[in-house]
């Protein structure tokens, strides 16, 4: 009997102080889960791209870590998961060359350091120079070549002529094969070669079949002289370098240059107080010369002497007017001398005829200043002095505009 | 150019304005440039048109379409897409031109334009009458079959171009007359290209000639007479010096872009002049 008091005693006693416990644990605020961070540390050769953590098995991955930041090679990254009793993360790392790396179920509670890539591997740094006259848009340097090249060396960035451009590789590998593309597309693949050796490589286009360089003469029959000429293929983005260099192309005189490349090229000529004249797609290569007129920018033939006929042949399909354009015709008997195309409502800037004026019934194709600025205030002065105005016009439009 | 489009332009042509007294009587002819000996250029003025070659650069020919006095000058405005303009005066017993670039206003003028000196010569320097009289004596005819055909009926039209083709003076244009007015056109359609006065010249002498003109008409082509034989009248009409080519005021310039086309130049150019000064 007295152990069954004993065990009561005892029971008493436990239920007692288990009373007295909860008692206590109800009575003390709620914890929240702690912040959990940790450090990602890129010792790979490629940027990280993208980074992902999410708790383990769960069916979400949740966003990129990194949001528009990456991870440079050597760099390390502060990951924050925020407020979480979880532990066990599932990582995903995807690189600049779209390989991806994951982890499972890595206890950030315990490493505070994740690393991707061998820190143990040895740095590789090699000086790419741009030896051509053209800008290097990608390369690629791998110990495997065609079956594996990796990812482009220069990221984001180019290298243009003359230029330099530092490359890092982690690797114990010494020979590499070279992938270089251009910025015309043009692709080169150099043999392996010992980077550990030499440590500056020199990519100059040498290996690529050379262009055909094709003389194409300019002739002015402007009254002005023409102070600057490109000619560049038409697939290029830029105009180039301005053929007549310090030089001025006076009127009735010819100059002949060559240009490389494809047979279709675009043409601009510059006169003094900047007014220009451009024509597209032009085939350099059936018309090696070229008569810079009055009209010239519409003219059937582009060897032929003398003002562009102000009527074309009936039944010709007139020229199409380039994107983001407007051509202007001159309707009336006598040139318009001056054209202003202005911002609505700002003062009179720059003649954008400069010393060429558009003859009768003759037409040019008039860019926006700026692709975003299409609306514009137009301003055509004849020759007698009269101005023909229109406002809020759309110079993107695609349309032809005549002048009366 | 197809003839079709030689009659629309000739309509539009017809109907512009006329030219009042035109260029000054007293300033019409031949002039040169410096010495006579050994002109530089010459300047060739009728009543609405003005042919300006000098050595070794490209001629100019200028069909006026509207002439009117300015601040002391003539000032000529062409036809053209550029709308050429010249400005004369009579300058110390001589003439002086002027001639604006493209861009300078009419109200400015003549502002900065490039001046030009001329002078009359007497005798004629021969190679340049030799190389550019006929074809000034035809830029003179032009305008009076310009005149006529652009007010007077088809009769009138026709009776002006056999006056100023018939050479021999039977009323009638033989082989030889109208090429020689080919001839002339030829020179036009030259100097209106723009051609250095050697090609205006070589021009003349039948290089450009083709189709219809074939060999037999270049043989018969200074037989004035039509007697199959050419006399030194017929070889040195127009050749030995320059015609007493005044031109004429009325009318206004025609289309000639089709003189260039060879020995079919003639028939189209007639056939648009009775196609429009006809009606």
């Amino acid at each position: 009997m007295r152990r069954v008091a004993a065990w009561l005693g005892q029971a008493w006693l436990y239920g007692a102080l288990l009373a007295g416990s909860a008692g206590a644990l109800a009575q003390q605020p709620q914890q929240p889960p702690p912040n959990r961070e940790f450090t990602v540390a890129n010792e790979t050769d490629q940027i990280l791209r993208e980074f992902y953590a999410a708790p383990a098995g769960a069916p979400d991955r949740a966003g990129d870590r990194l949001g528009s930041d990456t991870v440079a090679p050597g760099a390390t990254y502060r990951v924050r998961l925020g407020r979480t009793r979880d532990c066990l993360f599932d990582l995903r790392a995807v690189f600049q060359d779209n390989s991806v790396e994951e982890r499972r179920r890595v206890d950030v509670c315990r490493a505070q350091r994740v690393t991707f890539g061998d820190p143990s591997l040895p740095w590789l740094e090699v000086e790419v120079a741009n030896g051509s006259d053209r800008t290097l848009r990608e390369l690629y340097a791998s110990p495997q070549g065609p079956a594996a090249w990796g990812p482009d060396r220069l990221g984001a960035e180019v290298v243009a002529p003359g230029q330099s451009h530092g490359m890092r590789l982690r690797t114990r590998e010494c020979s590499f094969q070279i992938r270089a593309v251009w910025e015309d597309d043009a692709e080169e693949v150099l043999p392996a070669r010992d980077l550990c050796a030499s440590r500056r490589l020199v990519l100059d286009r040498a290996t690529l079949p050379q262009p055909v360089a094709r003389s194409v003469t300019l002739v002015n029959r402007h009254l002005a002289p023409v102070q600057e000429a490109y000619v560049s293929a038409a697939a290029d983005d830029d105009w180039g370098p301005d053929r007549l260099g310090a030089d001025v192309l006076p009127p009735g005189e010819a100059t002949t240059f060559d240009v490389t490349g494809a047979c279709e090229a675009d043409i601009r000529v510059v006169f003094p107080g900047g007014g220009a004249e451009e024509r597209r797609e032009v085939d350099i290569c059936e018309n090696p010369r070229i008569v810079i007129r009055p009209g010239w920018v519409v003219a059937d033939r582009l060897d032929e002497e003398g003002p562009v006929a102000a009527l074309p042949d009936a039944g010709a399909s007139p020229r199409p007017i380039p994107q983001g354009a407007v051509r202007l015709r001159n309707a009336a008997r006598l040139p318009i001398v001056e054209i202003y195309a202005d911002p609505p409502g700002a003062p009179r800037g720059p003649d954008r005829l400069g010393a060429a004026v558009l003859g009768a019934g003759e037409a040019l194709e008039l860019l926006p200043p700026r692709p975003d600025a299409c609306t514009a205030d137009l301003t055509a002065v004849f020759r007698d002095g009269r101005e023909a105005r229109q406002a809020g016009v759309n110079l993107c439009s695609g349309q032809e505009i005549e002048i009366r | 150019m197809s003839r079709f489009r030689v009659a629309v332009l000739l309509a539009a042509l017809l109907a512009t304005p006329a030219l009042g007294q035109g260029i000054p009587e007293t300033l019409r002819g031949a002039w040169f440039a410096g010495e006579c000996r050994d002109p530089g250029g010459v300047l060739l003025l009728t009543a609405r048109s003005a042919a300006r070659l000098d050595a070794g650069v490209p001629g100019r020919l200028f069909r006026f379409r509207e002439l009117r006095p300015l601040a002391g000058w003539t000032l000529g405005t062409a036809d053209g897409a550029e709308a050429p303009r010249l400005l004369l005066r009579a300058a110390d017993a001589g003439l002086e031109t002027a001639e604006p670039d493209a861009k300078t206003r009419d109200d400015r003028l003549p502002g900065e334009a490039p001046r030009t000196a001329w002078r009359r010569c007497d005798p004629t320097p021969a190679a340049l009458a030799a190389q550019h009289g006929e074809g000034f004596a035809f830029m003179a005819a032009l305008e009076h079959i310009e005149a006529a055909c652009g007010a007077g009926t088809v009769a009138g039209c026709a009776d002006a171009l056999v006056a100023q083709g018939d050479v021999s003076g039977d009323r009638l244009l033989s082989s030889a007359e109208l090429a020689r007015m080919a001839r002339g056109a030829a020179w036009l359609a030259a100097l209106q290209e723009g051609s250095t006065p050697d090609v205006v010249g070589v021009a003349v002498g039948g290089g450009s000639l083709a189709g219809i003109l074939s060999a037999r008409l270049l043989i018969e082509s200074l037989d004035y007479d039509g007697d199959g034989r050419l006399s030194a009248a017929e070889l040195g009409q127009d050749r030995a010096a320059f015609a007493a080519a005044r031109g004429n005021p009325a009318g206004s310039p025609l289309r000639t872009d089709g003189l260039a086309e060879g020995a079919g130049l003639l028939r189209g150019l007639f056939e648009g002049f009775f196609g429009d000064g006809g009606r």
